[in-house]
């Protein structure tokens, strides 16, 4: 299953995290966000994380905006 | 030709794909010209350290790749995007024998796409130098942050394009050049045919 973009139609880039990270989704909900977000700005600045359903992390190229 | 294509990238600890390990993988499968799916991630590296070179090259650290997914998965997904398109990249040798060591480590297996190596078709059409950056510039292509792996693919993707608007690359399947000076790969599908080249510079 393809995933886009709802505005722009555009792929979504599915990218990984690991199990370290995967864990806190249950365990602690807004720590998970948290992490996820200070990874993705660390290893690739100007993708927002839109969503999250495992294995995947879905990211919106927002580097042109 | 190019209706069904997976361009793909690694960035590794090393050059050695019986030794050295995988620490990101980018992909973009596209078809009919488009990009339909497009996946990255980080590799957790078990038991070791980037070296300050590595680092260099890539930018990637240790503490990237602490968050970094387990290697089997990010193979699972990596096959399951490329199916049987046509494997494209950049030095092509370098990643199909990573991906070819990969595959051994994870199932004793190996893979049978056929591949383009874009690089193989810059050393017969291009002086030197023949690096993604310099190929991309030559064609006039915008290729920001180079060395990471998703940046990367999309370069050698609009390369791709634009060497076969030039002139079609079918000729080009499953051919991987070499330079003659150092030798064939250590490497390489059993179908595919090996070239011997040198560069060519200009006055």
């Amino acid at each position: 299953m393809e995933h886009h973009d709802s505005i722009t139609g555009q792929p979504l880039l599915r990218s990984m995290i690991g199990d370290r990270i995967w864990r806190l989704m249950d365990a602690d909900p807004a720590r998970f966000k948290q992490e996820v977000r200070t990874y993705f700005e660390r290893g690739y600045p100007g993708w927002t994380v839109v969503r999250a359903k495992y294995p995947h992390i879905f990211l919106r190229d927002d580097r042109g905006t | 030709m190019l209706a069904d294509v997976t361009v793909f990238d690694f960035e590794t600890t090393g050059v050695n794909p019986a030794i050295d390990r995988i620490i990101e993988v980018a992909a973009i499968r596209c078809i009919d010209g488009q990009i339909v799916s497009q996946f990255q991630t980080l590799v957790k590296l078990d038991g070791g350290k980037l070296s300050a070179k590595i680092t260099e090259i890539t930018g990637i650290t240790d503490a990237d790749l602490a968050g970094g997914m387990n290697e089997d998965i990010a193979f699972k997904v990596l096959r399951n995007l490329a199916k049987d398109s046509l494997l494209v990249a950049h030095n092509a040798a370098f990643d199909l024998s990573f991906l070819h060591y990969w595959m051994q480590r994870t199932g004793g297996r190996t893979f049978d796409n056929h591949f383009i190596d874009t690089c193989t078709i810059s050393r017969d059409r291009h002086y030197y130098p023949h690096k993604l950056t310099n190929m991309t510039e030559r064609y006039g292509i915008d290729l920001t942050g180079a060395h990471r792996a998703l940046n990367d693919v999309i370069g050698c993707w609009e390369l791709l394009k634009a060497m076969h608007a030039e002139k079609p690359v079918d000729e080009w399947v499953n051919k991987i050049g070499y330079l003659s000076k150092y030798g064939p790969p250590q490497w390489a599908p059993n179908y595919a045919e090996l070239i011997p080249m040198t560069n060519r510079y200009e006055n």
